[in-house]
């Protein structure tokens, strides 16, 4: 499991790990799929996402809102394929995202906030 | 860094951290503050204090905790001409708030068949996460309910034009403009208007067990015993979904006007800006929706009374009032003696006027506003009015609930499914609950004594105690 979560009084908090943003973020939709659903339905759907931002929290911001709309309407997030991912003074990314339709939710995420939203690497240097 | 001004404020004086405008202030008991020092909330009241254009101080109520942006139970008044609009003051639920509503039943009537009004009353107000409304809207008739509000409910046959009098700012802001809602926002409130939604959303069946000031309380209908509701919800994925699609605005507005930001979750813009204006349009809209929710909600409670008790009785269940408590309002007040427009940002927090002010309906002129503070759920209800303590310390405002003082995953964590439910059993609260984890989320333990919050807020002046209210049924989505 790469992610855990962390307590905040009134909200949720998720820590998570990936070897690349991709597997960040599918660390994401793992840890929103257990905490949001019972129940994952069988009938699977892809959506073509493709967002532009200032930044790269910008992008990433409204990738995971983009996720929560979906989980509104019942769809148990699965899969993050990355197909185009570009940053630079103006950011992209082209994903694929799979949802289960369907899905039985157990607890409601309103939306994704940017209170201690950041980026961290770990690496070890040979000394 | 801090230091205690008063039995119950506690200022944490500019300085203390690099680009604060303002000193912070929390209305705090020992116990609390101390509460509030162990998670990251005083962070939260020094960031809302770097703000451009705050006046006098970055304000927190005793329900203090760890939010996001601005921390639960903050108030923060920007200048309107020179100051900013921040959705992080204002929160994702907008215009979450509480309705409270009378019944001429008193507890001898109703607990005899508390069971069967809950069960009915979960089938006549869709709860729970995802639940969907029996109101199918066209987007067009969608724009009328985010333009009228609860005035949109009215007309429709979903309660009477009285209640509207008894809803804070008539349950409809003027400002609101549809076209800047996006069609995400819309496409999400299509069905979801007359749901309770999930959470810490609720409907509770109370009996009222003490009377503090007998006057006041005449004069709002209520007596030693009656049986209450209180409704508590807001604007569902509606409003949830504006303040997303503004949050990203803001940042961009935030770079645009060279606003520093100390958490990128109080993006803001400079409130007479383009930026900021759209946004307070779309605001308003989530607002006037979250009344129409609480309006047509009412509505379905009178439907169900009636099944359970007799169609008489449906006439006879009348509003109290409904308060905000995730909101900017634009008002009117006095700075450095003289009256000016500021616009008070709200978020977990409660507008507590004091009487005589314009407005205020005429039914509760010389009471003051009524105040409505939920407890958790084992514990008691408060019904409060604003006294002109709240005008001279709180820009008008007060505290919301109790608060929370632990999260959601500890309050599982720590919580038992069947010692929950005996306790409440044993206090003779019934609940109707679809999940398991959302009832062990919002245990009583999960939240500061609500009895040493309105404690607080009465020592300051802020606010005086009307009555009391104990849980009898509880209906959780």
């Amino acid at each position: 499991m790469s992610y855990r979560f962390l307590d905040h009084t009134a909200d949720l908090g998720v820590e998570v790990s990936g070897e690349s943003t991709e597997e960040l973020f599918q660390s994401c939709l793992d840890a929103l799929r257990e905490w949001s659903f019972h129940e994952v339905g069988s009938s699977e759907v892809t959506h073509n996402v493709e967002l532009y931002g200032d930044t790269e929290t910008e992008l990433w911001f409204k990738f995971l809102n983009e996720v929560v709309f979906y989980m509104d309407k019942n769809e148990a997030p699965l899969k993050l394929s990355l197909k185009e991912y570009h940053l630079g003074c103006s950011c992209y990314l082209r994903a694929e995202l799979t949802t289960a339709e369907q899905s039985k939710r157990k607890q409601a995420v309103k939306a994704f906030t940017l209170h201690k939203f950041g980026f961290s690497a770990q690496m070890i240097f040979d000394v | 860094m801090w230091k205690q001004v008063d039995k119950f404020v506690y200022e944490i004086p500019l300085g203390a951290k690099e680009g604060m405008r303002v000193p912070g202030r929390v209305f705090a008991s020992e116990t609390i503050f101390k509460q509030a020092e162990a998670d990251k909330a005083l962070e939260q009241v020094v960031n809302v204090a770097t703000l451009s254009g705050i006046l006098r101080y970055s304000l927190a109520m005793p329900d203090i905790h760890w939010g996001y942006g601005f921390p639960i139970g903050g108030v923060a008044a920007f200048d309107a001409d020179h100051g900013v609009i921040t959705p992080g003051g204002i929160g994702f639920d907008i215009n979450c708030g509480v309705r409270l509503l009378v019944t001429p039943l008193t507890e001898e009537q109703v607990r005899p068949k508390l069971g069967d009004l809950l069960d009915v009353l979960c089938k006549e107000v869709p709860s729970g996460v995802g639940s969907e409304g029996f109101i199918k809207l066209s987007v067009r008739e969608l724009d009328k309910v985010l333009e009228m509000g609860a005035k949109w409910a009215v007309e429709q046959g979903y309660g009477t034009f009285e209640d509207l009098e008894r809803l804070e700012s008539q349950g409809q802001l003027k400002g609101a403009d549809a076209s800047k809602v996006s069609k995400r926002a819309k496409e999400r409130g299509l069905e979801q208007l007359g749901t309770l939604g999930s959470g810490n959303h609720f409907l509770e069946v109370q009996k009222v067990d003490e009377l503090f000031d007998e006057a006041v309380a005449k004069e709002m209908r209520l007596s030693l015993g009656q049986v209450t509701i209180m409704l508590h919800t807001g604007s569902r994925g509606l409003g949830h979904q504006v303040a997303t699609d503004y949050i990203d605005v803001m940042l961009k507005a935030s770079k645009k006007y060279g606003i520093k930001l100390v958490d990128k979750q109080l993006a803001a813009a400079p409130f007479k800006s383009e930026e900021g204006q759209n946004y307070w349009a779309a605001m308003q809209c989530a607002a006037n929706f979250a009344w129409a929710n609480r309006q047509v909600i009412t509505d379905y409670i009178r439907k169900g009374f009636a099944k359970v008790f007799g169609n008489e009785i449906k006439d006879q269940i009348t509003v109290i009032y409904d308060v905000a408590h995730n909101i900017a309002k634009l008002e009117k007040h006095m700075v450095d003696g003289m009256e000016r427009e500021v616009v008070v940002h709200r978020k977990g927090a409660t507008r507590s006027f004091s009487a005589h002010q314009p407005e205020l309906p005429s039914i509760y002129g010389n009471t003051g506003q009524p105040v409505i503070i939920p407890g958790s759920m084992g514990s008691s209800s408060f019904l409060l009015v604003g006294l002109p303590g709240s005008m001279e310390k709180s820009w008008g405002s007060t505290c919301h609930g109790a608060g929370r003082v632990m999260s959601r995953k500890e309050a599982i964590r720590k919580g038992n499914y069947g010692t929950l439910m005996d306790n409440l059993g044993e206090k003779g609260i019934l609940v109707r609950s679809a999940e398991r984890e959302t009832l062990l989320e919002e245990a009583p333990e999960a939240y500061k004594d609500v009895d040493e919050v309105v404690h607080v807020v009465e020592a300051l002046g802020l606010n005086s105690k009307v009555a009391r209210m104990r849980p009898m049924g509880v209906v959780k989505g």
